[in-house]
């Protein structure tokens, strides 16, 4: 899945309404006790919603989003408090598939783990089902979700047997990583009560946002200090590594030093760069207001490499 | 690969044509994109879209100008 870098919301008002908005809907679940504290603690895992420094990177964009589109954040906090709920669930199933370690899972086990995010996931339709603008935004997300899952599963799946192609590759990280920041910017539109025409291209927008970041994270996971990331160990499909194995497989080229400051981080910086410069692109359309598309432009990551 | 039901958005990278011009600028020092390279012989850039170009061209001033830490202030706002 999609790791955003740590950022926060413009308004602590806004940020705290998000946090408020879910420790509502946490409050009002009917489940006991000892699982609301286990699914706070999951929510409470740091840079999470519920911690003590909350980065709130998914609810910025539809934050975001939603004001650009003529609408008021407040309008939005629902569907950004879900999706933040959403993606907490998203992140532990990752660890769990990729097999990493974190303080939850230590503390409950694989099996309380998993049934702590299958807890999210309902949370987070509980999230929606309490929101005006049920059922269509929980249409946007499931449809999304699904498409992140379908993507996850090439992901997880062995190498060997799957169609080797830098095409195919991108299209995982669409469906992992593009179609879930399209369907968050698409329903801040949804919540500013836009027209179907604007959603889509709040989509749109989302979608290069997603697209971005996933290729910059897929850098970064090749870079020799990045003992963390595990797509090298795990041999991910990812953009760089897929194009280092095309190379591999086709007789490679043996004056290419390594993954990182060679092709694979190249073209993966420069298929970034496309979506960057579309965002960019895309921005007069989705807004003539010259506040909302400064602040439009700071969600692109690394957009000031451009003007350089 | 099973490719119905996905929205598409916006228009599709031409990755086989920029992973040749990646190459040629790293393997060759490519200025001209168009031209034929020593390593791929001629490369045909009339399909690219204006973004791909600018983007291609935005890597080729950063390898020739030798900004070697595009990419590690890159990972530092990831990590």
């Amino acid at each position: 899945m999609v790791n955003i870098a740590p950022d926060v919301l413009s308004q602590p008002t806004e940020l705290g309404a998000v946090v408020a908005r879910v420790r509502e809907q946490l409050a009002s679940a009917p489940v006991a006790a000892d699982y609301r504290s286990a699914l706070s603690a999951a929510l409470a895992l740091p840079g999470n919603i519920l911690s003590d420094q909350p980065n709130a990177r998914w609810a910025h964009p539809i934050l975001t989003c939603c004001t650009a589109a003529g609408g008021e954040w407040s309008a939005a906090i629902a569907v950004a408090a879900a999706v933040e709920v959403l993606m907490v669930a998203l992140d532990l199933l990752d660890d769990e598939e990729d097999g990493e370690t974190h303080a939850l899972h230590v503390e409950l086990g694989a099996s309380r783990t998993l049934n702590v995010t299958t807890g999210l996931l309902f949370l987070t339709q509980w999230n929606l089902l309490n929101s005006t603008v049920c059922p269509s935004a929980a249409s946007i997300l499931v449809r999304a979700a699904l498409q992140a899952c379908s993507g996850q599963h090439i992901d997880l799946s062995p190498v060997l047997g799957q169609e080797l192609s830098l095409e195919n590759a991108l299209t995982v990280t669409q469906d992992k990583s593009g179609a879930l920041v399209a369907a968050f910017c698409s329903l801040g539109a949804l919540c500013a009560a836009a027209e179907q025409r604007l959603q889509e291209l709040y989509a749109h927008f989302g979608f290069y946002l997603g697209m971005i970041r996933q290729l910059n994270n897929d850098i970064a996971a090749l870079h020799p200090d990045a003992t963390a990331k595990t797509d090298i160990t795990l041999g991910r499909p990812t953009l760089p590594l897929t194009y280092a194995a095309c190379h591999a497989s086709t007789g490679g080229r043996a004056d290419q030093p390594g993954l990182w400051a060679s092709g694979p981080a190249y073209l993966t910086w420069t298929v970034a760069e496309v979506y960057r410069r579309q965002a960019c692109a895309l921005i007069p359309h989705l807004t003539g207001e010259s506040t909302s598309r400064a602040k439009l432009l700071q969600l692109i990551p690394g957009v000031q490499q451009i003007a350089s | 690969m099973e490719m119905q039901n996905r929205p598409l958005f916006g228009p599709q990278i031409n990755l086989g044509v920029i992973a040749s011009c990646v190459e040629a600028l790293i393997l060759d020092g490519a200025t001209d994109m168009s031209a034929e390279h020593r390593s791929h012989g001629p490369i045909s850039t009339v399909d690219l879209g204006e973004h791909e170009r600018g983007a291609l061209d935005a890597l080729r001033r950063r390898l020739n100008d030798d900004d070697s830490g595009f990419l590690d202030s890159l990972v530092n706002a990831t990590w």
